[in-house]
């Protein structure tokens, strides 16, 4: 009990939707700073805001997706504080009435309280310099959706898997601009002390070195005998240290007020079932089905549920190709050139036809699983065919011929590994394969390299 | 247009100051002169505000919007107190406008540039002025015109600078109903740029030249008792027996607690109005100063000096009202009762179609005298506008004196009833 540790998060998640919240202008950072603005997300006198149903309808599906109750009156207020990102000095969010409240969502062995859910502006973006500041407005006005738990998670583990849940249920639901990416605060409380916030941490390691940093720091203090102070932190992913923030935003006072250009919403039961009917079979509970339809092991599912996109191509992939080979080379080989691109599978010009090509090419031994996997990669930003980048990358299965050329121009290059060899030295054999392999761009077999290596060596003698 | 439009602008706002920006250049089309709080694009819009010197907005409102497809032009941009905090047009950064009978006197506000220019000009019969507690009736009634402030919704606020969204309106001033008539026809309906509007718009022209025969109206013994001086009482009575004599029903009722409404309206006119002005900190638009060496938050506070008394003096107590410990006992609780006396009116338009009273407790005040009030009496001489304001009900003002300083009488109807409003107001010119 004494050294309980409490923590709660908000979690703030852009939606990705075609326009701002409350104008016209695109929802989106590229292109120069300052050009997608207008006269409402710039805050101008005279200007006023316009809900964007868009943002509203997704803020709603995604509360229902979190077992939300969905307020009968969903008001927008009024939050006012000054800061040169904030065009309008208020930003328009939602306090007494936000979209949804208490609901929840299961990690393991645990249920975590979600306390409430809302649709609010994000500000524009500062950039500072040595003795001066720029603000971009591209970003002023775009959708957000804060998420509040309760102080239920008691370790940075749990956190972070409740991220993941959360960021796969976003996916599924396709609301989520994962490019804009979601900020957190983290409060956290050791042995029923005072509770200190981390303020805006974006990404799940800096999230997780943050919390494991901030409850020993809280810890040593107690031992010592000190109190903890109330306070907000800001984390510092370089160092990996919390530090104390300029402001002290606890005590400020917010001054709410109901938005009064905005009426308010009272959302009836059948639009509530309409959007009910727009949440997909989530991630949760896709993985239940997977293990028991396909027998999968609990975590060869959950790598291929991780995404909706690729969830759907092993199930529909599934009837024509054997569902041994399917389920390792989605979890592992597609798995891999997704992580190394930091892309969707949706995002990708890899189509269901081409990832059943190439699974048949490599296991008709016509490619190498190396080369499947080089052709891969290149498939994610192009949309030539298997044979032309297998063409272009040089990546034809080999001549007998050619490796044998290789591997003498290499024992030529490498005299001193050969020596080395020839004086017991088993590594030296490992660093000739391996010379060979790169040359062929991973087209010959490595063991076959060997064999041919071992064969010229004899010769030689 | 003719010069002689312009000569007469010109001599009219060296006289009794009614412009901040006039246009001096010919257009064609019909005049019309606009509040300096809407926007217009490519022309200056200070909201009669020292700190909004240098806005010349990116965009037209919808009302300007809707007018110029109708072929008119604005002449000018009239002088207001800043914001529209004010009843009598004295807190303007760009002079202050003179009563069109009697120069030493107020022409009422906030609206005050507009209805003064309206009353003295011979060639422009339209004019914009803009409420929110009752900145379209006072001025009127001051300066001898009509002014026709619409429900809540009918016109669209998109490019009005606020003061409080919930009670801020658009209406027409103009020298007669018809006018007012026809100005509203044209700038009412639904917006989608403004999500408060209504789908509700009508063609108010078929409301002139319609009998009152059979309408019933009440008149609140209160608006004619205690504050109420003599000669306003006198005037507006006997314009009330006059439409009895056309026919029209009339009934006292008492409604006690009138009073009560002042300081409800002020409480949440004032905690929106503080949010309102939080934008403007020399960033992006307005009045600027060097940055060099300052912290933004200096930077902010030190632009932020540079609003009139009445601005510091709304901002401070809105931003008190919201506070935590207070916001519950002021903002929270004034939405209540705000709602409560909406619902009070309703059930006597269930009775009634209009309801009578005076347009303004007083006569146009000198300036000398306006100068010796505290804000406190200032604020009271706002409690017969309070109420339609309130309720976001609509009103029409009418002149009822011809000679002397200008009376006006003033009807509220149910929401979305400006009809009933145009007929009795037109009646009672015929
Ligand atoms: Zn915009």
């Amino acid at each position: 009990m004494k050294d309980k540790i409490k923590i709660g998060l908000e979690i703030h998640v852009p939606l990705n939707t075609r326009t701002k919240l409350f104008c016209n202008c695109k929802n989106s950072e590229e292109g120069k700073p300052n050009q997608n603005v207008c006269e409402i997300c710039l805050g101008m006198p005279g200007a006023k805001p316009r809900l964007n149903k868009e943002a509203f309808d997704k803020s709603v599906i995604l509360a229902l997706a979190l077992n939300c109750k969905i307020n009968e009156k969903i008001i927008f207020s009024r939050k006012t504080y000054f800061y040169p990102d904030l065009p309008k000095n208020f930003q328009i969010t939602q306090y007494e009435n936000p979209v949804g409240i208490s609901g929840f969502l299961g990690i393991k062995n645990k249920k975590i309280t979600i306390t409430r859910l809302q649709l609010e502006e994000d500000p524009g973006r500062l950039q500072h310099k040595a003795d001066y500041s720029l603000v971009d407005y591209n970003r002023s006005g775009v959708p957000l959706v804060e998420i509040v738990t309760s102080p239920d998670f008691e370790n940075s583990e749990q956190v972070i898997e409740f991220i993941q849940k959360m960021i796969s249920i976003l996916d599924y639901l396709n609301i989520y601009n994962r490019h804009a990416g979601f900020r957190v605060d983290v409060n956290i409380s050791v042995g029923g002390g005072n509770r200190v916030e981390i303020k805006n941490i974006s990404g799940t390691k800096p999230i997780q070195k943050a919390i494991n940093f901030e409850i020993i720091r809280q810890k040593i203090k107690l031992k010592k005998g000190e109190k903890v102070e109330q306070q907000t932190m800001h984390f510092d992913n370089e160092t990996g240290k919390t530090f104390l923030s300029r402001k002290k935003e606890t005590e400020e006072d917010y001054g709410y007020i109901y938005e009064p250009d905005l009426s308010q919403i009272e959302l009836d039961k059948k639009e509530i079932e309409r959007l009910k009917k727009r949440i997909p079979e989530l991630p949760f509970q896709r993985l239940e089905r997977l293990i028991n339809e396909y027998s999968l092991t609990e975590s060869e599912a959950h790598v291929i549920i991780l995404e909706k996109s690729t969830a759907d191509l092993f199930e529909s992939l599934s009837k024509e190709i054997d569902k041994n080979i399917l389920k390792n080379w989605i979890a592992v080989t597609l798995r891999k050139v997704l992580n190394y691109n930091n892309l969707k599978l949706s995002e990708t010009k890899i189509t269901k036809e081409k990832v059943k090509e190439l699974i048949s090419l490599q296991e008709s031994k016509k490619i190498t699983p190396r080369v499947a996997e080089l052709v891969l990669r290149e498939m994610v930003s192009n949309d030539d065919s298997i044979e032309k980048i297998i063409s272009r990358l040089g990546l034809s299965k080999m001549e007998n011929r050619d490796v044998e050329n290789l591997v003498t121009s290499v024992l030529k290059e490498n005299k001193l590994a050969v020596e080395d060899y020839r004086n017991g030295k088993e590594k030296a054999l490992q660093f000739l394969v391996g010379q060979v392999v790169m040359k062929t761009k991973g087209r010959a077999n490595a063991i076959k390299v060997k064999e041919e290596i071992l064969e010229k060596l004899k010769k030689i003698n | 247009m003719s010069l002689e439009i312009l000569r007469e602008a010109e001599e009219i706002n060296q006289g009794y100051g009614t412009f901040v920006t006039l246009i001096g250049t010919l257009q064609k089309g019909t005049p019309i002169v606009v509040k300096d709080n809407i926007c217009t694009q490519g022309i200056k819009t200070t909201a009669g505000s020292k700190i909004l010197s240098t806005y010349i907005p990116t965009f037209d409102a919808t009302v300007i919007k809707k007018l110029k497809e109708k072929g008119f032009f604005v002449l000018g941009k009239t002088t207001q107190d800043a914001f529209g905090f004010g009843s009598f047009s004295t807190n303007s950064a760009y002079g202050i406008p003179k009563n069109p009978v009697d120069k030493t006197r107020v022409c009422g506000g906030s609206s005050g540039g507009t209805a003064s220019f309206i009353s003295l000009s011979k060639n422009v019969n339209y004019g914009l002025g803009q409420s929110t507690g009752g900145s379209i009736t006072c001025p009127s009634a001051f300066c001898g015109v009509v002014g026709l402030t619409p429900t809540y919704g009918l016109v669209s606020r998109y490019g009005l600078i606020d003061y409080a969204n919930s009670f801020d309106r658009i209406g027409p001033i103009t020298k007669t109903v018809k006018q007012a008539a026809e100005l509203l026809t044209i700038i009412s309906g639904i917006d989608e740029k403004d999500q408060t509007t209504y789908d509700k718009s009508e063609d108010y022209t078929k409301y002139l030249g319609k009998g009152i025969k059979g309408m019933k109206a009440c008149y609140i013994k209160e608006t004619f008792s205690e504050g109420v001086e003599r000669e306003v009482r006198d005037s507006v009575l006997s314009a009330i027996t006059e439409l009895k004599k056309k026919g029209l029903q009339v009934e006292e009722i008492s409604f006690a607690d009138l009073k009560e409404m002042v300081p409800i309206y002020y409480i949440i006119a004032m905690a929106e109005a503080s949010t309102n002005l939080a934008k403007f900190c020399g960033m992006r638009y307005g009045l600027e100063s060097s940055p060099e060496n300052k912290y933004y938050s200096d930077y902010f506070k030190e632009l932020r000096m540079e609003f009139g008394e009445e601005e510091k003096r709304r901002i401070l107590v809105g931003t008190f009202i919201r506070m935590e410990g207070y916001r519950d006992a002021y903002y929270t609780r004034a939405l209540k009762l705000k709602n409560q006396v909406t619902n009070q009116f309703k059930k006597i338009f269930k009775m009634y179609d209009l309801i009578i009273m005076p347009s303004m407790p007083i006569v146009p005040p000198k300036f000398e005298d306006v100068k010796k009030m505290s804000p406190a009496q200032n604020y009271m001489t706002d409690f017969l506008t309070i109420p339609a304001a309130l309720t976001g009900l609509p009103s029409i003002s009418v002149p009822v004196r011809k000679k002397g300083l200008p009376v006006g009488i003033q009807i509220v109807a149910d929401h979305f009833n400006e009809g009933k409003l145009i007929t009795v107001g037109d009646a009672y010119e015929r």
